[in-house]
């Protein structure tokens, strides 16, 4: 029996077991509680965790200059967990997550997301402690990574949440889903 | 055509493969395998892609897009379809939250 918090995790070549653990996840009454991992965090960063670092989105702005966008208190860490432990790799990435007022998103739009339909965005469930609860949506935004250092997300940020490993699945599928997606290039 | 590397981006890891051209001579590189529990002791590994492999079992190009291509397929597969209808509504109403939000030059205009 796989063990996740001591066994080594293993790859997903099977696309239909992929699909039903995915499935199950998704359409779980108990979404939140297997989402994120229920026991103490443990140090370090990994693929996944959401950080709280109150900064602002850098961003290239119209003219191509860098801008400081709006700010942010939580960020999802999207950079390779390896990369955490290489000492020739300074910089990781992270996506913001906006918290979005839930009565201000329509219930079909809300519904979609949370059935993990939309490919520019990732939902990110109410975690351990978050007091807003349902009050509002905790949306990732796949299309805003900001390069991070390494020190400012280990020594100024600090972990609010981790994956469980069938959380961290999904996040995989959905940033894979990102970047893979068919392009659309030649669509009439 | 001699032997070359090729580094494979992931995700959750970039994988350094070893590949040989049929028949040619092989580099072996180091093999990452990248997740949260093995990253605590992050060091050269098996590759998650091929498992254990030896010089003869070592990818081809060809191997190598074939089997990248079938895990891609097969991620994005287990998700629902997207709903670009929903999307471009949400789009809309985050469009309007990015442009409320105040934005601060951060070099001199040139």
């Amino acid at each position: 029996m796989f063990d996740a918090m001591r066994d080594r995790w293993p790859p997903t070549y099977d696309a239909e077991e992929l699909a039903r653990q995915i499935r199950e996840l998704i359409e779980s009454h108990e979404f939140e509680g297997r989402f994120f991992t229920d026991g103490r965090i443990e140090d370090g960063v990994f693929q996944g965790d959401v950080i709280r670092l109150a900064t602002q989105l850098p961003l290239l702005d119209e003219a191509g200059m860098p801008s400081a966008g709006g700010a942010f208190e939580f960020w999802l860490v999207v950079g390779n967990t390896c990369d955490f432990e290489r000492v020739d790799v300074d910089w990781s990435q992270m996506i913001p997550i906006d918290r979005v007022p839930t009565n201000q998103i329509p219930p079909s739009t809300a519904r979609a997301l949370g059935r993990f339909e939309m490919y520019r965005r990732f939902l990110v469930p109410a975690w351990p402690g978050d007091v807003d609860g349902s009050a509002v949506l905790r949306i990732g935004e796949l299309v805003h990574p900001v390069t991070v250092h390494k020190r400012a997300l280990q020594e100024q940020g600090q972990v609010v949440a981790r994956m469980s490993r069938l959380g961290w699945m999904l996040l995989h599928a959905c940033l894979v889903r990102f970047l893979a997606r068919d392009d659309g290039r030649h669509a009439a | 055509m001699g032997p070359e590397l090729i580094f494979v981006s992931l995700l959750s890891g970039t994988a350094m493969l070893p590949i040989r051209e049929r028949g040619d001579s092989l580099i072996v590189g180091h093999r990452w395998t990248c997740n949260s529990e093995t990253a605590l002791s992050a060091a050269p590994t098996e590759t998650w892609l091929y498992g254990t492999g030896d010089l003869e079992a070592a990818p081809t190009v060809e191997d190598l897009v074939r089997d990248a291509s079938k895990l891609v397929h097969a991620l994005a597969k287990a998700l629902p379809p997207v709903d670009d209808e929903a999307e471009a509504s949400l789009d809309r109403l985050m469009a309007e939250r990015r442009r409320l939000e105040p934005r601060r030059p951060l070099a001199p205009r040139i």
